[in-house]
This record gives structure tokens, sequence and C-alpha cells, in this order.
């Protein structure tokens, strides 16, 4: 941990400016009325020279009870604290006192005159001392403070962009247009063959875009609604495609409750129909599984695609996007993983439900 | 419609429901005759190459081979009519070769009209550029090459790219050595030296673009010149430019 005062230039030299106008405070006032200026030069060095070593000191104690500047505040905590700190302010005095009040004797010790004084003024120095200690405490505080406040705001600032462009890119993942334009053909081919399913295909992909849309402000749903919005796509998918798409869902219903952030799942679907249907002529099937663990939800989703197609370009950006959510959410980087085995590729994701309402 | 011979149309496109708009809106021209329906490129190049269609109405994205790949192996030349929901490269295609093609979702009007300058071209015998289509496409499409699309008798097949050891210049074909078997292809040299990758496909001479991945070693020629020996055997010649590009790439 860096030292607030030596690593920052301008609160190092308003530190020393302190303790130099103290010392020709103390000096002053010590040969003006109690000691010739020799000895009051003396005593003022010694006394605030291990003052100011010790001040520097003083801020480890009180910075590594880490939580001291966090927000959850407890009654025991508030006790607990003032008594780490009135004890270390106590500690700090003593050795403070004793230290200087040991040297300077050495120093001066055939002046009897000088020892007389030191050992008097010793309850006038505690009560000084005192007085410093507080406010040297309560400017850590403050800056320690100060500091939290400000790596709290741009985290939350970068939490907001990252928030923000997954956004993007799951909007612009909706507004795919080869998605978008061959799925009003469909529904154009089926005005003609079967009003009512072409109906039903417009309420569908209505509904989809506007899930899309209207997601902005929340970011965290439970699961069913994710899976319905899910459904809604790979409907539209079937229509399109008829046969070709066979589509699975193994939910327990306790996972259904379970909140996950928006549109977390909608990439790896898109995957799905994207290296698996469009590039393969036989009938490709996405299975989803999801099982409720006691802090984890487990959802995976699989399917088969065909090994001899050549890959297709944008393999990755849907996974990226996954990662940084999950890292966005639970500061996690381990909880997506990827199988891939002869024509089958498993996307597996861990929820932790601790973060969930 | 008087005195109108029929003639056959095949139509081509993976969704159902696309097809069934082409077939539905046919149904306002009965001297059109569908003689049937494809939902891929194998499908539909066998189909071609059996019944011979006037016509065809082709979907540009498929899964495997692409409606533009298909063309690219098929010998026969019916008058094409494209369709395609969104495909940048394709549409630019179609503007350069002054090809019609319909964009999905698309109207009976705007289907009519495409019917009448069909009807144009049946009528005088005109056929689809689809040289010059292919041609530019390939040309406005600045993305590496995955895969080739190939022909041998009336199969096509799809050769990822990685399975390509070396191509060889053949007039005006080249001829591709794939893993296990060699194809002829209408296309330059040109094109596949500046759309395979260039980190694994080194033109090495005037006549030859390998693979590195499939080089066995290298052997000197004469004064200053090598020959590339394939792991199959085969010796390459290796021009000046070759050498230094080669030398380049395998950092040797």
């Amino acid at each position: 941990m860096l030292h607030p005062i030596l690593a920052q230039k301008r609160l190092f030299y308003g530190f020393m400016a302190g303790w130099i106008t103290l010392f020709m405070g103390h000096t002053l006032f010590l040969s003006y009325q109690y000691l010739p200026f020799a000895e009051a030069l003396v005593d003022a060095f010694i006394y605030n020279g291990v003052f100011m070593i010790l001040s520097v000191a003083l801020y480890f104690p009180l910075a590594y009870p880490e939580d001291c500047t966090s927000s959850a505040f407890n009654k025991k905590s508030f006790l607990y604290h003032a008594f780490h700190h009135i004890t270390t302010g106590m500690v700090t005095l003593a050795i403070w006192l004793g230290a200087s009040f040991f040297l300077a004797s050495q120093l001066l010790s055939q002046n009897t005159e000088y020892l007389n004084f030191a050992r008097s003024s010793l309850p006038m120095r505690a009560a000084f001392g005192g007085i410093l200690i507080v406010l040297l405490i309560s400017m850590y505080h403050f800056t320690s403070f100060y500091k939290h406040i400000e790596e709290k705001n741009t985290r939350e600032e970068q939490l907001k962009k990252m928030l923000k462009e997954a956004e993007l890119k799951a909007l612009k993942a909706q507004l795919n247009p080869h998605f978008l334009f061959n799925s009003l053909n469909s529904i154009s081919s089926l005005t003609i063959s079967d009003p009512e399913a072409a109906r039903e295909m417009l309420t569908l992909l209505s509904d989809f875009l506007r899930y899309a849309l209207k997601r902005k402000e929340e970011t965290l749903l439970p699961l069913r609604e994710e899976i319905k919005n899910i459904q809604r796509y790979l409907e539209i998918e079937r229509v399109r495609f008829g046969d070709r798409l066979n589509c699975e869902f193994n939910m327990h219903p306790d996972c259904l409750n379970v909140h996950v952030p928006a549109m977390l799942l909608q990439p790896l679907y898109e995957n799905a129909i994207k290296h698996g249907l469009y590039e393969s002529i036989d009938p490709v099937s996405i299975k989803t599984n999801c099982r409720s663990g006691n802090h984890i939800l487990e959802i995976s989703v699989s399917n088969t695609f065909d090994p001899e197609s050549t890959p297709v370009k944008g393999e990755g950006v849907g996974l990226e996007n996954i990662r940084s959510k999950l890292l966005l959410f639970y500061n996690r980087t381990d909880l997506l993983s990827i199988h891939r085995e002869n024509n089958n590729f498993e996307v597996k994701i861990i929820i932790p439900k601790s973060r969930t309402k | 419609m008087k005195e109108q011979s029929n003639f056959s149309a095949l139509i081509i496109d993976d969704e159902p429901p696309a097809r069934a708009v082409v077939t539905s809106f046919l149904s306002q021209h009965p001297y059109i005759k569908i003689i049937g329906e494809c939902g891929n490129g194998f499908e539909a190049l066998k189909a071609i190459q059996e019944q011979k269609p006037d016509l065809i109405f082709l979907d540009v994205q498929m899964p495997k081979v692409s409606g533009l790949e298909l063309l690219e192996v098929m010998d026969e030349n019916p008058v094409v009519v494209f369709s395609t929901a969104y495909d940048q490269y394709a549409l630019k295609a179609f503007e350069m070769s002054a090809v019609d093609y319909l964009l999905k979702p698309y109207s009976q009007s705007r289907f009519n009209q495409a019917m009448e300058k069909v009807l144009n071209q049946l009528h005088k015998g005109e056929k689809t550029d689809t040289k010059k289509l292919v041609q530019t496409h390939s040309q406005e499409n600045q993305s590496t090459l995955e895969r080739v699309v190939v022909k041998t008798g009336n199969k096509m097949h799809v050769i990822p790219v990685g399975k390509i050891r070396f191509i060889e210049a053949n007039e005006d074909y080249v001829m591709i050595y794939a893993e296990s078997s060699r194809h002829l292809k209408a296309q330059t040299m040109r094109f596949y030296e500046t759309h395979l990758n260039n980190e694994q496909f080194v033109r090495i001479h005037r006549s030859y673009i390998v693979n590195v991945n499939f080089v066995e070693r290298m052997e000197p020629y004469d004064k200053d010149t090598y020959v590339a020996v394939m792991n199959e055997g085969q010796r390459l010649k290796i021009s000046r430019t070759g050498y230094r590009k080669l030398k380049e790439t395998l950092n040797f």
C-alpha cells in the first residue's frame, strides 16, 4: 500500500510546511517564556521530529483494517473502530512522549533547569499531542475517504460504459439485417398461404424486438423471461427453416425464478443458429439444460453442427459479449466454458445465485 | 401471352417459405412451369444438370455453398433471377454486372417487373452473364477465402483452403491440387494470390501458389534457383522473387 503523503507531492509539501511551522512556533514559544534559545531549539527539534516520523507511521495501523472505509458500517464495527483508533492514538502519544523525553534528557542531561521544565511540561505536551493526533487521524480518514469515493466513481463509470457497449452489441445482433429481412420475407410468404400464421409470426417478431429494446433499464431478469424471449427467437427461425431446426428445453422449474443478466443467453442461440443451422444441410438440434444447485445455476446450451462445413467469420463476438457481461455482474472470468466434440458444440454458463434478489 | 412457349424454372432457396413466395408469385405467369425446388446448392446442381431449366430463382445465402459459388461451378447457363435478404458484396456485384435481383421481401409487382426482363431474355435466347458477376463478386469481397467450391464430373465438392496443397496455372484456368484430388477451375492465379491467407499460401512462381504446410523441403535447381519438393513428391519451380517471398513467410 502506498502512503498517501509520500505518494503525492502536494500533500507531502503541505505536510512538511505544517511541521516546520509547528517547529518554529514551538521554538519561539519556549524561548520567549521558559528556556534559553538554544535549548528551546533542541527541544522543538526533538519533539517535533519524533512526532513527524510517528505521524507518517500512524497511517498504517489506521489503513490496514481494510473495511474502515467500507460503506457497510454497523454499530459493532463502529465500536471496534473507535476502540481501535483510541488505542492507536494513545500508544502513539506514549511512544512520542517517551522517546522525545528520553532523547532530550540524554542530550541535555547536565542541564537540571531543562530537565525540571521537561518533567513539569509533560501534561501540557500530552494535551497538545492528543489534539494533533486527533487532527492527523481525521486527515488520514478524509484522504482515504476521498480516494475511495474517487475510485468508486471511476469503477462505476467503467461498468456503465461496458454495459452500454454490451447493450449496443446485443441490439445490433437483434437488428441483424439478414435475420430481420428473411423473417419479413417469411411473413410475406405466410400472408399468402396462411394469414393466421403470418399474424402470429408478426407478433413473435414484434415481441422479440420489443424485448431487446425495452431491456435497456432493467439489468437482472428472471430466467423465465429470458427463456421466453429465446423461444420466440427460435420459433421465428423454425418458421423460416421448418423441420431443419429442432429445439429441446430441459429446465427444472426452480431455475426459472433465478435472476440473470438480461439478454445474457441470446448470443448462444444466435451462434447455434449461425454456425449450426445456417451452415448445415442436415437437421440441427439445439438443446438447453438447466439445473439449480445450492449457490449456482448451471445452464448448458448445445447444438449439433456439420464438422465438414468451413467456419464462418464472426465466431467469438457473441461469446466475448457473454464473458464481459459475466465479468461485469459477477466479477469472475471462470463462469463460461466451451466443449467441442465431434459434431456437438456446447457452452456452459454458471450463474452465482448470491447476486440475485 | 398469346404465342408464348413454356419455360421451365427451378427454385433454389434453403428457406421453404421463401420458395413458397416464388411459387405463389409465379401463378401469375402460367407460361413458366416449375420443375422443382431445391433447398441447397448440391441438390440444385444435380437438378440443373439433369433437368436443364431455362430459368432459375437463386438465393445467395445457403448452407455450405452459396448461390454465387454454385454459379462458379455450373456449366449450364440458365437465366438467373437472384434473391437475397442482405449481402453487401452480392448487392454490389449485382449492380456492377447489371443483373436483376430481388431484395427480400419483395412484392408481386416487383417480381413481375423482374419477370418481364427475364421473359425478354428467354425469348431472345440471352443468358445471364454469370462469369462477369462471379468475377466482380470475388473482387469486391476482400475477405480471406475459407473454402473453394469445385466440381468433379457432376458432383460438387467444398474444399476448405487448409486442404489445398498447391495451385498451378493452367492457361485460362487453375488446377487446384487438394489432399487427394485435383480440380480445374475457371479463376485467375492473381485472385488466389490476393484472397488466400498469405501466411499459409505463397506464390513461388508465375505458375505456382503453394501451401507452405505441404512443402517438404527445397532443393537447388541450378546455379541460383530452387525447386520446392512437396510431400507427395511433386517438384515445383521457385522463381527468384518467389524464393524471397517464401523466405519472408517461413522466416529462414
